[in-house]
């Protein structure tokens, strides 16, 4: 029905929680679409309680009143009423016994569980446990952000462009289309968030010479760094690091790590064993972090934080800066990454452009200006909406909306990891070296290490070491029907390809024998299978179908219960008219002067005209509720017997004529 | 140890076929040079402009359902960074003023025309 397709930023880092943002290329411009509560932004936060499930600022809503207002421990999600889950990026397209999600099992507030190697959030739902994959949250999330594109637009939308953190591997983008799947979007592509904030800072600039510009981006879970090379229209990404797991919480979790020490110290009470103390503590970091921002001092005050104890205490800019020191140094390291690998000198660059939430913390800016001698960092974009912004824009090249106007306008985008195959040996051969420009494509040739060997098994790897086990393993692929000679004759060509989207494609070929065997990457690796994918896009549509009816029940209720109070409120009316007028024959029984003919017609005139005002109003009750299939209906009566409300009107003259 | 003169690398084969690639999809004649459209002396920078241009053209985003672009496009992408690179460039420019071999040597022919069984029963009846 309509050709437009949205760009989504998928969380948008503000300090603290992170955010989803949507936009949308409409008559020549981006609009940013707010949601249904007016915000431009909706908090990346699903919660679960006894009866309902709230996605974006109302989940966000019951979080900060949770830990004050309910007595329940949080993280005792089983015994509580109230799951708030969040920081849904990091876990998803990770495996359980990946070393980041044990660390950070450590500071959520719901339980995570494993199914196979998947670590699977634990929740309460409607007095049921349920245990849901990252994908399926995350696809809440995206649900909800399709939703209000297609309120704001009038129109179901099924194409969108989604970003995705820059140095997010194979397996994480992977997981990220998956989620869209569940959603029932169709990807046109993911952008990188770099990437895409570089295109709301370069859009409507004309650079005539080549530009080097360094998108840093800090936000509330990840870190990543991009350079590119801007000229005419043509964004063509140079080189790309991060670190997909560095960011505003780390910090948040540095300062807890401080006053729960700080709490010991002083009270010789441990706070880390009670969750919900740990996580009005992390609340009120996350608020004293971001006021060092602009404060250079600022307190903590919590009451009764454990048992009877208040907690009161304070924290100077100075001593946060020294308690995350090395983790905002450690950001240096992916800004070298990048200037080495693109061979580009730091004094060519021309423009250092800072997003995301964490980079308003001032040593932030300072480190990264101070790295590239002094120089002026431009805070210019809104690191809130400008992914969302470059993404809305991509969408529309993509779609073919914004032709006109974007007819020159091109994305270069790289593989940000290199990928490769195991040998026998240990070591790792990569196909596609990293910053390769994508789409890409490449084939080597490989051989056989024993005589007469048929079988072969290939391991797909990604990563940087020499050392395949240093790396990461996405997928293996057994080839079969090899001819039996001695080793290293039979002739094996193995092809990646890399889509749009960093999506992997693997082939392999015997090349006399013609034999082939080919995985993509997406259906071995852990990712989520196709039939899981339909029965969790079943399962939202039933979350959906329970509100939307939910809403619908309580509308009907509503109209019920007002319909019967009018109701009640006009015979009420009626009933002391009537009896009024009984009142009064009754008492011409007794009259001394007769009672005319004329008063008594008068008496039954009265009667009858207020009787009909109010027939006439009950009347107009049915009428006033009826949603669009009754009016239908009335419009029939219209054409036989005029108006609905004079239907009633027509038998009221009838019986008086 | 002595290594032969005419023993070509990896990187020269990758040359190879990519000359041979270029000349079948974009016509015959056709140089790393040509087909960027810049002159054999250009600098890094007006190689990579001139990359940049090419692929707004090239581009699948931009060439949504013609064939072959995304090979194309993906050997456009080789060749750029070969071009960009020194010792890449270097080597290209070797093959570009003397001509590629040739004679590449057996281990280039067996690697990629290696007779299938009934070729090799064939030949030896």
């Amino acid at each position: 029905m309509s050709d437009l397709a949205i760009g989504i930023d998928f969380a948008v880092n503000l300090i603290g929680t992170t955010h989803s943002c949507v936009g949308v290329w409409q008559k020549g411009r981006v609009e940013i679409i707010p949601n249904d509560q007016g915000n431009r932004t909706t908090p990346s936060c699903v919660s679960f309680s006894s009866t309902e499930r709230l996605v974006g600022d109302g989940a966000s809503n019951q979080a900060s009143l949770n830990p004050t207002n309910t007595q329940v421990p949080l993280l005792g999600l089983l015994s509580g009423s109230m799951a708030r889950v969040f920081g849904i990026k990091r876990l998803i397209g990770r495996k359980f016994d990946d070393e980041e999600v044990q660390a950070d099992m450590l500071h959520w507030p719901f339980e995570v569980a494993r199914r196979g190697d998947r670590p699977l959030v634990r929740v309460m739902h409607c007095g049921q446990q349920k245990e849901l994959t990252a994908e399926e949250i995350s696809s809440m999330i995206l649900l909800k952000m399709k939703e209000t594109a297609e309120a704001y637009l009038g129109a179901p939308i099924t194409d969108a462009v989604v970003t995705v953190p820059t140095y997010y591997d194979n397996r994480q983008r992977q997981a990220t289309h998956d989620a869209c799947a569940i959603a029932g979007l169709r990807v046109l592509d993911t952008i990188n968030e770099a990437t895409a904030a570089a295109i709301a800072y370069g859009l409507d600039k004309k650079f005539y010479k080549p530009r080097n510009v360094l998108v840093f981006d800090l936000g509330g879970g990840t870190f990543d760094v991009s350079l590119l090379a801007i000229e005419d229209g043509v964004f063509e990404v140079k080189a790309v690091a991060g670190d997909t797991h560095l960011g505003g919480e780390d910090f948040d979790n540095r300062l807890l790590a401080h006053f729960v020490a700080e709490f010991r110290r002083l009270y010789r009470r441990d706070l880390s064993s009670n969750p919900r103390a740990l996580r009005r503590l992390r609340t009120a970091c996350e608020r004293a972090k971001r006021t060092l921002s602009s404060a250079t001092k600022t307190s903590i005050e919590i009451d009764s934080i454990l048992d009877d104890i208040d907690f009161y205490t304070s924290i100077t800019r100075i001593q946060f800066e020294d308690l995350c020191h090395d983790l905002f140094y450690s950001t240096l390291k992916s800004v070298e990454k990048v200037l080495r690998d693109s061979h580009t000198d730091r004094f060519d660059v021309q423009e250092v452009v800072l997003v995301g939430g964490s980079t308003r913390i001032p040593r932030v800016a300072k480190i990264v200006s101070d790295f590239f001698h002094g120089k002026e960092v431009n805070k210019s974009i809104n690191p809130d909406e400008a992914m969302a912004y470059g993404a809305a824009v991509h969408a529309a090249v993509l779609s073919g909306e914004g032709l006109g106007k974007m007819k020159d306008m091109l994305l270069l985008d790289v593989a940000p990891i290199s990928l490769g195959i195991g040998m026998v040996d240990g070591t790792f051969t990569p196909l596609i070296n990293r910053n390769t420009i994508i789409p890409a494509k490449r084939s080597l040739v490989f051989s056989t290490h024993e005589d007469y060997q048929t079988h072969m098994l290939i391991e797909v790897y990604e990563g940087e070491s020499v050392r395949m086990q240093d790396n990461r393993l996405l997928g293996r692929f057994q080839l079969s029907g090899i001819i039996a000679l001695p080793r290293g004759v039979p002739q094996i060509e193995i092809t990646f390809g890399i889509s749009r989207g960093g999506l992997l494609n693997v082939f392999a070929m015997e090349k006399s024998a013609g034999y082939t065997n080919a995985i993509t990457i997406a259906e071995d690796r852990g990712g989520l299978a196709r039939e899981e994918i339909e029965r969790m896009a079943w399962e939202a549509q039933q979350y959906k179908q329970q509100e939307s009816s939910n809403t619908l029940r309580i509308a009907s209720k509503n109209r019920l219960e007002s319909y019967v109070y009018d109701l009640r409120e006009l015979t009420a009316t009626l009933n002391e008219t009537i009896s009024r007028t009984v009142e009064w024959v009754d008492s011409t029984e007794r009259a001394e002067p007769e009672i005319s003919a004329e008063e008594y017609d008068q008496a039954r005139k009265d009667l009858e005209a207020a009787a009909f005002m109010i027939v006439q109003d009950i009347c107009g009750l049915a009428w006033r509720d009826i949603p669009r299939p009754g009016r239908a209906i009335g419009d029939d009566v219209e054409d036989h017997s005029g108006t609905p409300s004079t239907a009633g009107t027509d038998d009221g003259f009838d019986r008086r004529a | 140890l002595v290594s032969t003169a005419l023993a070509w690398t990896k990187e020269d084969y990758e040359i190879f076929d990519l000359v041979g690639a270029i000349e079948a999809a974009e016509g015959p004649g056709t140089t790393f040079y040509s087909w960027l459209g810049v002159a054999p002396t250009a600098t890094t920078q007006e190689i990579s402009k001139a990359y940049r241009r090419k692929s707004v053209a090239l581009h699948p985003d931009k060439n949504p359902g013609v064939k072959n672009i995304q090979k194309r496009f993906a050997r456009l992408g080789v060749v750029a960074q070969i071009l960009r690179d020194h010792e890449g460039r270097k080597r290209y420019d070797f093959f570009y003023k003397n001509g590629v071999p040739k004679w590449r040597g057996t281990g280039y022919y067996y690697s990629r025309f290696r007779p299938g069984l009934g070729a090799v029963l064939l030949f030896l009846a």
